[in-house]
């Protein structure tokens, strides 16, 4: 057990700047996700800590231990990978206590650890079969099978529900939360999908191009976007933008609509002028007839329990930019058809503002 | 595979069959030559067996060719055998832990090495063999084991093939090995070694028959008739000088020194296959 902390890292690979400042730290005993687009660093990120790649500054500790020039193994750490990097030659129980046996931990110890994993996993009648005879979910046992055994103070993960499919994905998503809720080991877990992140976190961070763009709960990350591109990288669909006015406490759309009190709670206008930009939620745009804000409906996509509307927004103003698309979820009966006009309302309180030049929540 | 019917499968069963005859008549003729006294083969080829072969095989296997120095046949083949294990088993061992180093290690120099290695596949043992014979007599290497393996021991093919099979290992493999807590030396034994077993297996087979054939260095290297090996020992008997070659003989030594690298062929075969065709990852 012990909290991870990264004090201002800084990776480089061939003069290509992969993580820069990096400063976090992971509560012990929770589990923090990193998420953001391929190529934003999270990967290098888990790999620095693991010991797998070396930083080039900055200094990482594993409880109150200085853990930057260490080798991974020293680190007492365990991970999970991708493609599970099973030893494919070795049974399910000699994968799972490798690093036991290696470490010079006497057999019976490993023998009882391993049926214990196994028990938790739901191994127990394939610990002699070989990894080619599982199927893609039990190879995902058998590697974290092979991290909880060494029972280390910090769990790696890397992606490891991405190569399966979308059914098991969310079995195991379960199965991980479970396994986190019985051992409480500090745990960072590495995704590209949002949703796995909102639903394993109980810390979020969310990387892009190797700085921190917000750290925090989820409801931190998904209510109080920090900025324009978490705002749009967390949920699904992403959040609408819209260019704005501000004027006061109230929001005046590009039509000329005027919105008051619809910025969320934390958010304060009054006294800002000028341009901005409003960032509204599919699910904070409501179907209402009486509403002041008209779109245009371009795309119907309908989910079974609810429906997506692809919308232009359109009002007397002819400067209204046509490529901006509002998304709007509805409930699955009202289903409107491409070209009609339609009314909506904007929940109050749930829209996010941020400033157009710094791309960051106004507060 | 498409399989033939009717008369498409008949005709290619008796091309193959004629393939195999073409094959093994020589083979034949060998066995067959065997099974007479010397004097019947004397200006003929008999087509049929004689009533001599067991006394043949006795002949050379316990006293070998008189006029050819009298050396048993079973000595030549221990040499040949010894030879042929050690070359190798010797190119195995130097070349899996060359590709090793060359693949895994980080050292200043790496790709000069390599380089170096695999130029040496460029000069066959014949281009170099007088300054080899050289260093191998300035070590007191004529008429000894060593001088029979030693020079050849060394492997650029197999160093390239094993750090080609060794660059399909994954390399989440290595880093979970070192997360286990293996150093480089464990990672070998535990995690490469099983990898390449079929690799090896393939390769053995290969370099036991290279070094089973060996002809012109072992005729060099030795002056000991017991230290001859079978091989070049068959050349031996051949050109007797003042003396009719006694074919019966031969052909007994010839077939028997055929022997060895038939069994590991056979008795490798499945694995043999397998390291050529079967990627096990």
């Amino acid at each position: 057990m012990a909290n991870v902390r990264l004090c201002d890292i800084d990776k480089t690979f061939n003069k290509n700047k992969v993580l820069s400042g990096l400063n976090l730290e992971v509560p012990d005993g929770s589990f923090m996700v990193m998420v953001g687009p391929s190529g934003c660093g999270k990967s290098t990120a888990l790999r620095c800590i693991a010991g797998l790649e070396e930083v080039t500054s900055g200094s990482i500790y594993i409880g109150d231990r200085d853990v930057t020039h260490m080798e991974p193994k020293d680190r007492n750490i365990a991970m999970v990978f991708q493609n599970y990097a099973l030893y494919p030659h070795m049974n399910v129980y000699d994968n799972i206590t490798y690093g036991l046996k290696v470490r010079g931990i006497p057999a019976e110890e490993r023998k009882r650890r391993a049926e214990e994993a196994a028990k938790l996993l739901g191994l127990d009648g394939l610990l002699t079969r070989m990894p080619r005879q599982l199927s893609g979910g039990q190879r995902q046992r058998v590697a974290m099978g092979r991290a909880i055994v060494r029972e280390p103070s910090v769990f790696l993960f890397d992606e490891p529900l991405s190569n399966l499919d979308a059914n098991l994905r969310n079995q195991m998503r379960i199965e991980l939360r479970r396994l986190h809720q019985r051992l409480a080991t500090t745990s960072i877990y590495v995704t590209h999908d949002q949703v796995e992140a909102m639903t394993l976190a109980e810390k979020i961070l969310v990387l892009r191009a190797g700085h921190i763009e917000q750290y925090g709960t989820p409801d931190d990350v998904y209510l109080r976007p920090a900025s324009v591109f978490v705002a749009q990288f967390m949920g699904s669909p992403s959040m609408n933008i819209v260019h704005a006015t501000a004027d006061g406490g109230d929001i005046i759309l590009a039509d000329g609509t005027r919105l008051s009190g619809v910025q969320a709670k934390d958010i304060n206008l009054s006294g800002r002028k000028g341009d901005v930009l409003l960032g509204l939620r599919s699910e904070d745009l409501l179907f209402d007839p009486d509403g002041n804000i008209r779109v245009t409906v371009d795309i119907v996509e309908a989910l079974g329990s609810d429906t997506l509307a692809y919308c232009h927004p359109m009002g007397k103003d002819a400067a209204v930019k046509k490529d901006e698309t509002i998304i709007v979820r509805l409930q699955g009966a009202q289903r409107p058809a491409s070209g009609d006009v339609i009314r909506l309302t904007a929940r109050q309180g749930h829209g996010h503002v941020f400033d157009p030049e710094t791309q960051l929540r106004c507060l | 595979m498409v399989e033939k019917k009717g008369l498409g499968r008949a005709l290619s069963h008796a091309v193959l069959l004629f393939g195999a005859a073409i094959v093994l008549f020589p083979l034949y003729v060998a066995l067959v030559a065997t099974s007479h006294s010397y004097d019947v083969l004397i200006g003929s080829t008999p087509l049929w067996f004689g009533g001599e072969l067991i006394k043949n095989f006795t002949t050379v296997l316990t006293q070998g060719l008189k006029a050819a120095g009298g050396i048993p046949v079973w000595v030549m083949m221990s040499n040949s055998l010894i030879m042929a294990l050690g070359i190798a088993l010797g190119k195995i061992a130097i070349s899996i832990t060359a590709a090793y180093a060359i693949v895994y290690f980080r050292f200043p120099g790496r790709e000069l090495c390599f380089v170096l290695i695999f130029i040496t596949l460029m000069m066959p043992v014949e281009v170099r063999i007088v300054p080899t014979f050289q260093v191998a007599a300035n070590l007191n290497f004529i008429d000894s084991y060593a001088g029979l393996i030693l020079p050849l021991i060394a492997s650029a093919t197999a160093t390239f093939l094993y750090r080609q099979m060794f660059m399909t290992i994954p390399q989440e493999l290595l880093e979970a090995a070192r997360i286990d807590g293996a150093g480089p030396w464990r990672f070998f034994v535990d995690v490469v070694l099983p990898l390449s077993r079929t690799n090896t297996a393939a390769l053995f087979v290969v370099l036991f028959i290279y070094g089973w054939n060996q002809y012109l260095w072992p005729l060099l290297v030795t002056n000991q008739e017991s230290m001859y090996t079978v091989v070049m020992g068959i050349q031996r008997m051949v050109n007797i000088p003042d003396a009719v070659p006694e074919w019966n003989l031969i052909m007994a030594v010839a077939l028997l020194g055929m022997l060895p690298p038939l069994l590991v062929v056979l008795g490798m075969q499945k694995l043999f296959v397998r390291g050529l065709v079967e990627t096990e990852k």
